[in-house]
């Protein structure tokens, strides 16, 4: 017999299998060890029961529970935040066109309530003085918020966890 | 793991349907995951009524992210990370200490069960049953984790990694001293009696 014996996780390293490069080594103490095997077979019974499943009695209705506990549909829930920042950043970039390149003025010949709404706008607009680079911040900003949904899709969901 | 009724296609196929707005397959997501589902919340929680709770709040949150699975992972090891994170969420609000590296290595030492009656070695009873769950109890929730994933769902060392966001030397690890203090307080069940 070997002087030294098995540690108790080389013993479980045995009972578990695998591919162990140890694992001959291991069986060759065994064979020869009575205290170790001992101890091994104390561990296979202890594999044994914990492989036995406890039968827990959960209440009866679960099932029915969660049914009515559930929240609207995941897809349409996960997708409700997106569209609106994409809604939005949409909603950015057409404005942003409608200021500088003038397609606004195009709605005042359709009635005289957007000609109306056209000549105020116009008004309004002779008295802002925007910086010479608004026009390219602008359609940035709503870049930015298209970045943004996309992060939230991917990446904040991986973060938590709750990607596959 | 939990015997499985249906084909990994099958439940594939069911969280597309399901994804795609069919709501009441999910009842088949519950059928076929319950066991697991209450094999983590049941191993990791005492209380009865917080059992009943958790594995509920678990299933609702299965469904409400389904959106985002995309089959990079068994679902299986997916619904159980979900059991986890629910159960040690709800253990860290109410104080419970959760296993650190620091803390396992003063864990206490486990008395041996000195008092209880020798069972036929041939077949498990309800009372040995009892014992081992009394004994699985006493272990910190991060064991009790390990030691469930790996002998009653039979998930690898690799699997039980993602699961608790864990290394697999550290799984490997925590499960062998796990069972270690499991031998200890269970010997005397099984191996009083051995020459």
């Amino acid at each position: 017999m070997k002087q030294t014996h098995l540690s108790d996780s080389e013993i479980q390293a045995w009972i578990d299998g695998g591919a162990d490069s140890d694992l001959e080594r291991f069986k060759l103490h065994l064979d020869e060890c009575h205290r170790c095997r001992k101890k091994a077979d104390a561990y296979r019974q202890l594999a044994v029961l914990l492989d036995t499943d406890p039968a827990f009695t959960p209440e009866p209705g679960l099932e029915q529970r969660v049914m009515s506990a559930l929240p609207p549909h995941p897809r349409q829930a996960e997708r409700r935040n997106v569209d609106m920042i994409l809604a939005l950043g949409g909603f950015i970039l057409v404005t942003a066109a409608a200021l500088f390149l003038g397609g606004w003025k195009a709605f005042a010949e359709i009635s005289p309530m957007f000609s109306e709404i056209s000549a105020s706008f116009s008004g309004m607009l002779s008295r802002i003085e925007l910086p010479g680079h608004t026009a390219f911040l602008v359609p940035c900003a709503g870049l930015a918020l298209l970045v943004v949904a996309l992060l939230d899709h991917t990446v904040l969901k991986k973060h938590n966890g709750l990607t596959s | 793991m939990t015997a499985s009724k249906r084909s990994e296609s099958e439940i594939r196929h069911t969280v597309r349907q399901i994804q795609r707005g069919d709501r009441e397959l999910f009842r088949i997501i519950i059928a076929e995951y319950k066991p697991l589902v209450i094999h983590v919340v049941y191993r990791l929680i005492r209380q009865a009524q917080d059992r009943e709770d958790l594995c509920q709040e678990t299933f609702v949150r299965v469904y409400t992210h389904l959106g985002s699975f995309r089959f990079e992972s068994k679902l299986s090891t997916w619904i159980a990370r979900i059991a986890y994170n629910t159960c040690i969420n709800f253990l860290q609000k109410k104080g419970e200490v959760l296993m650190t590296d620091t803390a396992c290595e003063d864990q206490p030492e486990f008395e041996r069960v000195s008092d209880v009656p020798l069972p036929d070695e041939a077949c498990i009873t309800e009372d040995t049953m009892r014992l081992v769950e009394a004994a699985v109890g006493r272990l910190n929730p991060v064991f009790r984790a390990i030691v469930t994933l790996y002998h009653l769902e039979h998930m690898s060392y690799e699997e039980i990694a993602k699961t608790l966001s864990l290394p697999q030397g550290t799984v490997k690890s925590y499960l062998y001293r796990a069972r270690q203090q499991l031998k200890t307080i269970l010997e005397p069940i099984y191996a009083g009696d051995q020459p």
